[in-house]
């Protein structure tokens, strides 16, 4: 049998690093990357290199960011003594789309899933709490997603943030179970924010 | 209620069907492998989201097509309502998983929505095994019953499957050193929450059901042989016991057996361990019983559960017969035929119709089924 060349498998071990991709897969995409015309093949790889040089997470509350500190962070209008904790930075557009909230945000970047190997050393959980103990923030708004996984992050840092004697609340009003938050429509999202609950 | 149309596309060995139905009885009858038992399984997804036959949604899929799709009417007292489930290959030909999407009235929405609207018994060959075989059979049993009761408990089970999920692949990872045994306590309180709240519904069901079974038990053996159902819940005591006691219970017993639970990567008690014992005159059946005792005890269950989704819902459920008639001796036969008399809808499958007693066959209506497709 002939070998595989060295940039296809290349281009196979590469693409099979992607979560969710395994080495099925990973060779039947590095197929199609060779069957592609090479403009759109360039355009691709491109906009790879392109997105990884100019966009980053912020160094504060990792949303995503074109230097070391996002908009929010830098912006001179927002209140800085309210927090609110997202999963994904996909939710804090949702939530700045509302126009409800103006305080600041924390990016974990996932959620509690032991099925999916997220446990919370996966989490930027020590950033938030380490970032609580040097900043003057007064209210933590927990706004994981409704669902199990969201809860169970919600609870786990209830509890670690208890210490730390700041007011916490959690974001449930009216978001359906079992939804998640980039989803919700910005009116539920709105409502959910001015009833938030106390933990 | 009732079953209006069933039309089928791409599913297991039918490429396209569409087949109205009758409010009262149909036969389909045929030879081996044509399609009976297929078209049945069709019924039952629609109404329980899931096959009776197979946990793998992609064997539903005719062989080489992407998709499948199942569509029933239902024709209730509320109006008709529209019933559709779609199981799609995931993209890449070789894999064998599918993923099953549902839909009422054209409207996607999630699976515990399509139960309750076409209630349906199904009595297969591998009931036969109900008493005999291992728990799972009785819990399905069970799970069939209670969740076409009662929608939220079709959610409570698959919210409390999701959590045991998550709470034993903790366990492995705790096992493996990757996470600290504190990170336990949320999964497990959750767990505990949801698996007493189905075991609270699994013993008031069963209290109702039992004098039901006993009754139709003691008429089919000429009062000559008592039935009864005793509730084993794993890990806790449920008596009258509010759910959080029950809970309560269930997280001391999973703290009484964390290193075997940490050791093994499982969760050692709760619903998915619970089991249901028959019990004839103070002899367990599963081990004791005949087999002709055995056969007696399945068709109470079955009669019971026909009886006692009608009463609680005030509708006669779809009754799903397949390929049991042959299996029974002539007075079984005759006590479930006198089940269809006031007249749930049946459908009935036979490989001969000479399998059937003329009195169905006479009054039913009846199509061949003959490699994926049904004659008149
Ligand atoms: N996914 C599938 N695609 C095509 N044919 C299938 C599929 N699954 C099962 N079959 C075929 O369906 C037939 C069995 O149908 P079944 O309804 O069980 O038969 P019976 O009429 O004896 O009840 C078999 O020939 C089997 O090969
Ligand atoms: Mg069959
Ligand atoms: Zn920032």
């Amino acid at each position: 049998m002939a070998e595989v060349p060295a940039p296809l498998t290349r281009v196979m071990e590469e693409l099979g690093r992607l979560p969710g991709i395994g080495p099925k897969t990973a060779q039947r995409l590095s197929f199609y990357i060779l069957r592609t015309p090479r403009d759109s093949v360039e355009r691709l790889a491109a906009a790879l290199v392109d997105v990884k040089a100019r966009i980053r997470f912020c160094d504060e509350c990792f949303f995503i960011a074109e230097g070391e500190r996002c908009a929010i962070c830098l912006s001179s209008r927002r209140d800085r003594a309210i927090l609110c904790v997202v999963e994904e930075p996909l939710d804090v557009m949702a939530i700045e789309r509302t126009g409800e909230y103006n305080g600041i945000y924390h990016v974990l970047h996932g959620a509690l899933s032991p099925i999916d190997g997220i446990g919370p050393g996966e989490l930027k959980i020590a950033e938030l709490v380490s970032r609580l103990r040097r900043e003057p923030v007064s209210e933590v708004i927990l706004a994981c997603d409704p669902d199990m996984e969201g809860e169970a992050t919600a609870v786990y840092l209830a509890q670690q943030l208890a210490p730390l004697g700041i007011q916490t609340s959690r974001l449930a009003h009216g978001l359906p179970v079992g939804g998640e938050l980039e989803y919700a429509d910005e009116l539920t999202l709105a409502r959910a924010f001015s009833g938030r609950r106390s933990f | 209620m009732f079953l209006s149309n069933v039309s089928l596309f791409d599913f297991r060995n039918y490429a396209e069907l569409d087949l109205a139905l009758e409010r009262s009885a149909t036969v389909l009858f045929g030879g081996n492998a044509q399609g009976k038992t297929n078209l049945l399984e069709a019924v039952a997804l629609s109404a329980l989201t899931r096959s009776p036959r197979t946990q793998q949604a992609s064997e539903l899929v005719r062989f080489g097509q992407p998709a499948a799709r199942v569509t029933c009417q239902v024709q209730g007292d509320a109006g008709p309502t529209e019933l559709e489930v779609r199981v799609s290959m995931t993209q890449l030909p070789e894999t064998t998983r599918a993923t099953k999407r549902f839909s009422v009235n054209g409207r996607a929405r999630p699976s515990s929505d399509m139960l309750g609207t076409l209630r349906v018994v199904l009595f297969w060959p591998d009931d036969l095994q109900l008493i005999k075989g291992p728990g799972e059979g009785r819990r399905r049993f069970l799970n069939t019953l209670l969740s076409q009761l009662d929608r939220s408990h079709a959610r409570e089970l698959n919210r409390y499957q999701h959590l045991l999920e998550q709470r034993n692949a903790l366990l492995r990872a705790v096992r493996d050193g990757r996470q600290p045994v504190g990170d336990l306590d949320y999964w497990t309180a959750n767990l505990a929450l949801a698996g007493a709240a189905i075991m609270v519904d699994r013993q008031r069901r069963l209290l109702e059901i039992q004098p039901v079974a006993a009754a139709f038990h003691r008429e089919l053996t000429d009062d000559q042989e008592r039935l009864d159902l005793r509730y084993r819940p794993a890990g806790a005591r449920i008596g009258e016991a509010p759910i959080e006691l029950v809970a309560q219970q269930l997280q001391a017993a999973m703290a009484d057996s964390r290193d075997e639970e940490i050791a093994r990567g499982q969760t050692a008690v709760g619903p998915q361990r619970d089991d249901v014992e028959v019990w004839l005159d103070d002899r367990e059946a599963r081990l004791y019983a005949s087999q002709g005792q055995q056969r007696t005890a399945v068709l109470s269950l079955k009669l019971a559960e026909l009886h006692y989704l009608a009463e609680a819902t005030g509708e006669q459920p779809v009754l799903l017969l397949d390929d049991v008639m042959s299996e029974l001796d002539p007075a079984r036969r005759e006590r479930l035929l006198a089940a269809l008399e006031p007249g749930p809808q049946a459908l009935i499958t036979a490989a001969d119709l000479d399998d059937l007693p003329k009195s169905i066959v006479d009054r039913a209506a009846v199509f061949r089924v003959e490699g994926g497709s049904v004659h008149a």
